[in-house]
């Protein structure tokens, strides 16, 4: 699986610990809507990357935005991915990670603040996600 | 992961949702008060009403209302007044609904926005901002809108959003007080500013019934001229016709309503209660009970209502250029299916104006051969030759039709109950 750090700027890529050792969230800033049997995401707030633009996901895009709801490392989102297509681990990684990454790139998911894998159990994690709303 | 604009995703939304009827935008109207008391307006009560205020419906019920809409499907919301900003939990209901996803549209007059407003605007943007402006001089704005100190405030209003970059458009609604500030103020939003700028020659007449607001309508004439001064205007009113006119001649609808309205929108007034737009309101149902219930058997049943007869509308194919709707049968002659003549009067005068000629469509007084035929050959040649010229209209010497002129306040369509 290939490393990644948000696009934040350049300057600061070097700064970002490498992705599968970070945990990820759904941004507070989106919100997701079910119209017309699609799964939208709409930005709500500023500072999110294009407020002029809504987002739409695919079947596996919207598992992982599901998965999302609660903090999830990359491994984990990997998992879900093989889980629910019984595909290669290989394919798995490739589609949860470029996905991830383009959430990132525009700010619709959040690496939860210094929380390295395996430092939070489930329940933290869970416990974050519901403060934080 | 698929990144769309609102535009495509729109186009794309109703094409798919094509002949399904649900109810994609909604309006709300969260209060018909207003620290204006514009001449020409349709609704508007006084901000201290307290009537009218207990009437209204309450935050939990605005809560309430918009956790089903998300149920219903609803996506592009719009809030209007009154002035939204009178209300003052207008920003706790604007935030619960952008929190439900909603792509939310405002109207507001400007005058109550504040630097806290603008600044929490900018932390939860809106997918647009309308402000009317109502004049480019102290004089005329508050002459329309008959309160001191108005314009300043406007003018604030408008700066303070700009300066956030929030997605402001200005608008005007065209009257006779200030027709000839119209084109300054199109400059003023579009050079000055870099906004778009609409303006709306037409005016209804309150929904109490009174025709008060029709004492400050423009002329058929000087509506079509503004059109046309528009540089805009004539090129997407000729595309929007060619294109009706190119389409197969639609099947006589056998009911009243052609719009969306009842269809993929209804709105909801100030009291709690579903119509099928903002204007009409002579058979609305109350949705503090649930709205999907009120969306699915008494709208349902309005909107498939049969006409009774055919008229001059029926089978004209000028839907494009002319306001009429059964909205504005029922508040100028008090039945929904009878057309307006004044907005035949206009559609006739805009299609000869930009040379769009008009197909036969039964007895019509404005086609060729009907009895003010002439008058719209005479007037769209004088249009079009600028001896109607917009830029030399000057204020008007009487600023105040409405004052006492008791004629125009009494209730005219006699079709609903005056509230």
């Amino acid at each position: 699986m290939n490393d990644f750090v948000p696009r934040k700027s350049a300057n600061d890529a070097a700064s970002y610990p490498p992705l599968s050792d970070q945990v990820f969230v759904r941004s507070q800033s989106v919100v997701s809507r079910r119209v017309a049997g699609e799964t939208l995401i709409v930005p709500i707030r500023g500072k999110v990357g294009d407020l002029a633009s809504i987002y739409s996901f695919n079947e596996t895009g919207s598992l992982i935005w599901q998965a999302l709801e609660n903090p999830k490392s990359v491994v984990e989102l990997i998992e879900v991915v093989e889980a629910e297509y019984s595909v290669e681990r290989e394919q798995a990684e490739h589609d949860a990670t470029q996905f991830l990454n383009d959430m990132l790139a525009v700010g619709l998911v959040e690496a939860c603040p210094s929380v390295p894998v395996n430092a939070m159990e489930l329940s933290e994690r869970e416990e974050f996600a519901a403060g934080a709303d | 992961m698929e990144q769309l604009t609102y535009g495509a995703f729109s186009a794309d939304l109703h094409q798919r949702q094509a002949g399904q009827r649900a109810p994609m935008q909604v309006s709300i109207e969260v209060t018909r008060r207003c620290p204006l008391e514009c001449q020409h307006c349709y609704n508007n009560l006084p901000m201290g009403d307290q009537d009218a205020r207990s009437r209204e419906m309450t935050t939990e019920e605005h809560f309430r209302m918009l956790d089903e809409l998300v149920e219903m499907g609803c996506f592009w919301l719009l809030y209007t007044g009154g002035e939204i900003f009178a209300r003052k939990d207008f920003l706790e209901i604007y935030t619960y609904a952008k929190k439900k996803g909603f792509l939310i549209t405002l109207f507001t007059n400007g005058t109550l926005i504040t630097e806290k407003i603008a600044d929490y605007l900018l932390e939860w943007p809106p997918f647009a901002i309308e402000i009317t402006l109502y004049g480019r001089t102290r004089e005329t704005y508050e002459a329309l809108t008959m309160i001191p100190g108005s314009y300043d405030r406007c003018l604030r209003g408008i700066k303070l959003l700009r300066e956030r970059g929030l997605p402001l458009k200005l608008k005007t609604v065209a009257t006779s007080i200030n027709k000839h500030e119209v084109v300054a103020m199109r400059q003023f939003a579009e050079e000055e500013l870099g906004v778009d700028f609409k303006f709306d020659g037409l005016i209804n007449p309150r929904i109490d019934c009174s025709q008060s607001p029709l004492a400050v309508r423009l002329t058929p004439e000087e509506v079509v001229a503004l059109d046309v001064h528009n540089p805009k205007a004539p090129g997407e009113y000729r595309e929007l016709a060619q294109r009706e006119m190119a389409s197969a001649a639609p099947a006589a609808t056998d009911t009243v309503y052609i719009c969306g309205g009842g269809f993929n929108s209804f709105a909801v007034n100030a009291l709690g209660e579903m119509g099928i737009c903002v204007i009409s309101q002579q058979e609305t149902f109350d949705v503090r009970q649930g709205l999907n219930g009120v969306w699915e058997r008494s709208l349902l049943q309005l909107r498939n209502r049969k006409r009774t007869r055919i008229t001059k509308c029926t089978r004209c194919r000028l839907h494009s250029l002319c306001s009429m709707c059964p909205a504005n049968g029922e508040m100028e002659n008090g039945d929904q299916e009878s057309p307006v003549e004044f907005l035949c009067h206009v559609a006739h005068l805009r299609a000869a104006a930009i040379g769009v000629e008009v197909p036969e469509h039964g007895d019509c007084e404005f086609c060729v051969g009907g009895e003010r035929y002439s008058e719209i050959v005479e007037a769209a040649q004088r249009i079009r030759e600028k001896e109607i010229d917009v830029e030399s209209w000057a204020a008007p010497q009487e600023m105040f039709p409405i004052l006492n002129n008791a004629a125009l306040a009494v209730g005219a369509c006699g079709g609903c109950s005056a509230r």
